[in-house]
């Protein structure tokens, strides 16, 4: 098998941890029939309450199972994936039976077209225009001058609002109730501004829950209102920037118009960590990728709601060549594969890095520059030595010169273990105010850090 | 720093003031002054924008001038690849029961723990299993516990025995928690056995029952005559358990006085020639052995008074003065008690003389004689299982084995029927010849098996039962034939379906041990 699987990536995969110990425990030959592998997928047949054919593409570690489960990648799946990354001499190498070949053929054939789609999405685009009534594109036009209408609409009552909280003081912020902020956030989404709406649910979370809040809650709403001056001035503004703005207002792309406007970057991609968050009932995932030639940083974004699966897979701490494309920006850093091209393999080379924190930190400067509202950001740092504190209840960071970032607030004894007070090669994601670990370089082994299931 | 006016401003609101002022105190003031007119609010949150990237942007750091030092080179060697990958795996909860013999054969091989699987090993729990995991923490783990609080059990934990003290041992002893507290003392005691002596005398008074009789069975270790006077003084203690414990170490000073009254009382009642036991049952209560420890009422009702007495005194007696006294072997012994009506009370007493004295020789014959009066029906079940499950623990391993085969084999006679139980006092692992008639006899219970018929519930067959057990002890040489494929009990019974899950958990575990011995020969 080209790729070297092991048992926590696979843990990383699980949708939850009953998946992932109920996979485990089907992760034995004893379980399996028909094992097989070839260059491209892995299968076999699992025994449970009937007999169930499992199948996982390699490229993307996508599986597909014939169980009813609805969780994604379901038990058998993980139990087949645990197997590989335990037992791998142990599912021979064979032609692909019937059932495997022809899912293969037919995500092959899949790929392919969508392929084709996005190389040729101009040419058939134009086409489909020239096919399309002149009708229904002053209907889309129509629509989106009223849209534009009513974002506006919502931007003027939401600068009022501004105005207002600054004329009576912040002071009096900590005393509203959470609906206070509420009804402005809901206000915004019928204004069809969910980028704002977002931004203003978040104000909730600030009064009151730091020593510093008055200045935080005040800095937040400073960046809300550059943002709605910068929309409402579009027009001055570099052809990238107004991009960045149109989306953080809730102006969403389509894929096509991602692909049309966007930025193929082909590499080399380390794929260093994820975050997971949940907001709204819908769970955010953010992968980190960097590009080992290019030196670029992507941010994978996934939503899915209602517990619903990811749509891809990843596999923390390998890397793969691929194309990504990145969404139209004036430092893009959202991103997408387009199309990924090698087998992924486990990362045991030096990252590629920054040399001290200060330098990180110009980094930052110089992208802020581009596009003022970002917020988070790969941290790839050379030689650092995490640093406790206070047994534990404090956590830094620690360059060869002495500067330090505070580690987000948790506990990080995996990471001191595996440095033991020497330097090592970490990566982040830097929130402009801490940063979290998502990996580790020790003795050419990259380790995900924080996916421990228990 | 001071609070900014801008600050200041946003706090109180604009409309409070006539003259806004909106300086940050920075360059981002320059920038502002070009923004075109406005209200004074929208111009302060404009500010306060512009003021907010500036302050992301131009980030210092902080600075920490002194770090710990880092953690010392390993001794140990690090582990396989693939052997940490199954380590981290069990430490997070598979095969959990394969554990102990997987960081014990780490240790032996001269291995450490893998770095990442650290924070899972200290916290380890149950609190037993910190044995197995120090000796592999290698210096990373020794490092990496002074960081938290809840790891200091690493630094408190005794290396081996007759290593030097910890230096704050005494702090321990002073103020640690009565496990700790035992296990200084234990140490202490394999080093300096009258100073740990001292040490608890000095405490003795102000422990609580539990905590003294804990602190007592240090003393097993490294006992000598010196340690009577304490002794003699601890016998008058008010708690049975302690009293019992002291008369039981006292017992096993060959010199003392307790030893001597206990022979003395024995002697009178046991007399006779080479030839005859004769047996004189104690007419009354003394109350002078009440002090020894000498209980008046029998533990249990059908046993008699006087027997109970004998029993007690007999108990704290060595065997090898029966066998001077009379000049006789322990099997002509023990057939001459056998002899006498009242005979099993001497067996009896003479079996709990064994396990104090640590007898070999006389553990296995009474282990014989115990098992025939089972089959005789002479003694309850549950006497007569404790006293060979203690007696198996008392004899060479190929002994108890021995023994413990041919009950299985016989597994079908009502006498044996609670064989599986003995499997636990076998030393693990077993030897491959009593492995490999396990599995034999296994397989033929298996082939007769009819799960479906009557009134068969597994949990109440020894057999499934003992899998259990035998996941961990079978040795390496028998897992060949245990992972076969083995034909089970084949039907749409719930019963059938409990034999299979149960076989699966057995040989999983197996696997487990398997894979993890592979990796260590490869």
């Amino acid at each position: 098998m080209s790729t070297q699987l092991t048992s926590d990536q696979v843990l990383a995969l699980a949708p939850d941890a009953s998946s992932a110990s109920a996979g485990k425990k089907l992760g034995s030959t004893k379980t399996w029939k028909n094992l097989g592998q070839n260059s491209a997928a892995l299968w076999g047949e699992c025994q449970g309450s009937a007999l169930y054919q499992v199948k996982i593409d390699l490229s993307t570690l996508t599986t597909q199972c014939s169980c009813p489960s609805r969780k994604f990648p379901c038990k058998h799946g993980l139990g087949l994936l645990f197997l590989a990354a335990t037992d791998a001499g142990a599912i021979p190498t064979a032609e692909p039976p019937g059932w495997v070949a022809a899912w293969l053929a037919k995500r092959q054939a899949g790929s392919a077209r969508t392929g084709n789609q996005k190389q040729g999405t101009e040419a058939s685009e134009s086409s489909e225009r020239t096919q399309s009534t002149q009708a229904s594109q002053a209907a889309q036009a129509k629509r989106v001058e009223k849209r534009q209408a009513l974002v506006l609409k919502g931007l003027d009552s939401l600068d009022l609002w501004l105005n207002d909280l600054v004329r009576h003081g912040l002071a009096s912020a900590q005393t509203q109730p959470i609906s206070f902020w509420e009804s402005r956030a809901a206000q915004m989404i019928d204004a069809q501004a969910h980028g704002i709406a977002a931004r203003v649910r978040h104000l909730a979370t600030i009064p009151n829950a730091s020593r510093t809040w008055p200045e935080k809650l005040l800095d937040e709403l400073g960046r809300l209102a550059l943002l709605t001056h910068a929309y409402r001035r579009s027009e001055q503004l570099d052809t990238l920037l107004q991009e960045d703005v149109r989306q953080m207002i809730g102006w969403t792309l389509s894929q096509e118009e991602v692909g049309a406007r966007g930025e193929i970057v082909s590499d080399d991609w380390l794929i260093l960590g994820q975050t997971l968050d949940e907001e709204e009932r819908v769970r955010v995932q953010r992968t980190w990728l960097l590009g080992i030639r290019s030196q670029r940083q992507a941010l994978l974004l996934q939503f899915s709601a209602a517990g619903a699966p990811f749509p891809e897979m990843y596999l923390l701490g390998s890397h793969e060549e691929a194309d990504l494309l990145f969404w139209p920006s004036a430092c893009p850093q959202r991103a997408r594969f387009a199309a990924r091209r090698g087998a992924s393999i486990p990362i045991t080379e030096q990252l590629p890095c920054v040399e001290t924190i200060n330098a990180f930190l110009a980094n930052i400067s110089g992208m802020l520059a581009r596009q003022p509202w970002m917020e988070r950001f790969l941290c790839v740092l050379r030689n650092v030595t995490p640093i406790c504190i206070d047994n534990g209840a404090a956590w830094y960071a620690r360059d060869a010169g002495g500067a330090v970032l505070p580690l987000t607030k948790g506990e990080y004894w995996q990471l001191l273990a595996l440095s033991g007070g020497h330097p090592v090669d970490l990566a982040g994601e830097w929130d402009s105010e801490t940063l979290l670990p998502l990996g580790v370089l020790v003795d050419n082994t990259y380790i995900v850090l924080g996916r421990t299931l228990q | 720093m001071n609070t900014p006016d801008i600050v200041t401003a946003a706090l109180v609101g604009t409309a409070q003031r006539d003259q806004v002022d909106t300086s940050t105190g920075t360059p981002v003031d320059a920038l502002i002054a070009q923004l075109p007119e406005g209200t004074p609010e929208r111009a302060l949150l404009l500010s306060a924008g512009v003021w907010a990237t500036y302050r992301q942007a131009g980030q210092a750091t902080g600075h920490i001038t002194e770090t710990p030092e880092p953690a010392p080179a390993e001794q140990l060697a690090a582990c396989p690849p693939a052997v940490s990958r199954l380590l981290h795996g069990m430490l997070l909860g598979a095969h959990r029961d394969v554990l102990p013999e997987a960081l014990e054969r780490l240790r032996v091989a001269g291995f450490r723990l893998p770095f990442e699987s650290l924070p899972l090993a200290l916290n380890i729990q149950p609190q037993t299993m910190r044995s197995s995991v120090y000796p592999v923490l290698g210096e990373r783990g020794l490092w990496l516990s002074r960081f938290n609080p809840a790891w200091a059990w690493v630094r408190n934990h005794l290396p081996a025995p007759g290593t030097a003290l910890p230096p704050d041992a005494e702090t321990t002893w002073q103020e640690g928690t009565t496990g700790q507290r035992c296990e200084i003392l234990h140490h202490l005691r394999a080093i300096d056995p009258a100073k740990a002596r001292t040490w608890l005398e000095a405490a003795w008074k102000q422990e609580k029952a539990e905590a003294r009789l804990e602190l007592l069975e240090t003393l097993a270790i490294g006992l000598s005559a010196g340690d009577e006077p304490f002794l003699e003084k601890a016998l008058d203690d008010r708690a049975p358990s302690v009293k019992a414990a002291v008369s039981a170490l006292l017992a096993c000073i060959p010199t003392s006085t307790f030893a001597a009254r206990m022979v003395n009382r024995a002697d009178d009642m046991l007399t006779g020639g080479r030839d005859k036991l004769e047996l004189a049952l104690p007419g009354a209560y003394d109350k002078a052995w009440q002090r020894d420890g000498i209980t008046e009422k029998p533990t249990s009702s059908d046993l008699g008074a006087r027997e109970w007495w004998l029993i007690q005194i007999l108990a704290r007696v060595p065997l090898t003065h029966w066998e001077e006294r009379f000049q006789l072997t322990p099997a002509e012994l023990i057939e001459a008690a056998n002899a006498d009506e009242s005979g099993n009370s001497i067996l009896e007493g003479w079996s709990r003389a064994a396990q104090l004295f640590d007898a070999e020789n006389w553990a296995e014959l009474l282990w014989d004689w115990w098992q025939q009066q089972q089959q005789k029906k002479k003694f309850s079940g549950t006497t007569t299982y404790d006293m060979r499950n203690e007696l198996l623990h008392r004899m060479p391993p190929q002994e108890a084995e021995r023994r413990v085969r041919q009950v299985m084999l016989y597994s079908d006679f009502p006498e044996n029927s609670d064989w599986d139980e003995m499997l636990g006092s076998l030393p693990a692992p077993w030897s491959d010849e009593f492995g490999q008639s396990y599995l034999r006899v296994l397989q033929q219970h298996l082939a007769s098996l009819n799960p479906g018929a009557g009134r068969y519930h597994p949990h109440h067959d020894p057999w499934f039962n003992s899998l259990e057990v035998a996941a961990i002890r079978l040795p390496p040489s028998c897992f060949a034939t245990a992972l076969m494929d083995w034909s089970l009990p084949e039907g749409e019974n719930w019963q059938a379906q409990q034999w299979h899950s149960q076989w699966y958990e057995f040989t999983e575990t197996l696997r487990a041990r398997q894979r993890f011995m592979e990796e260590f020969e490869t």
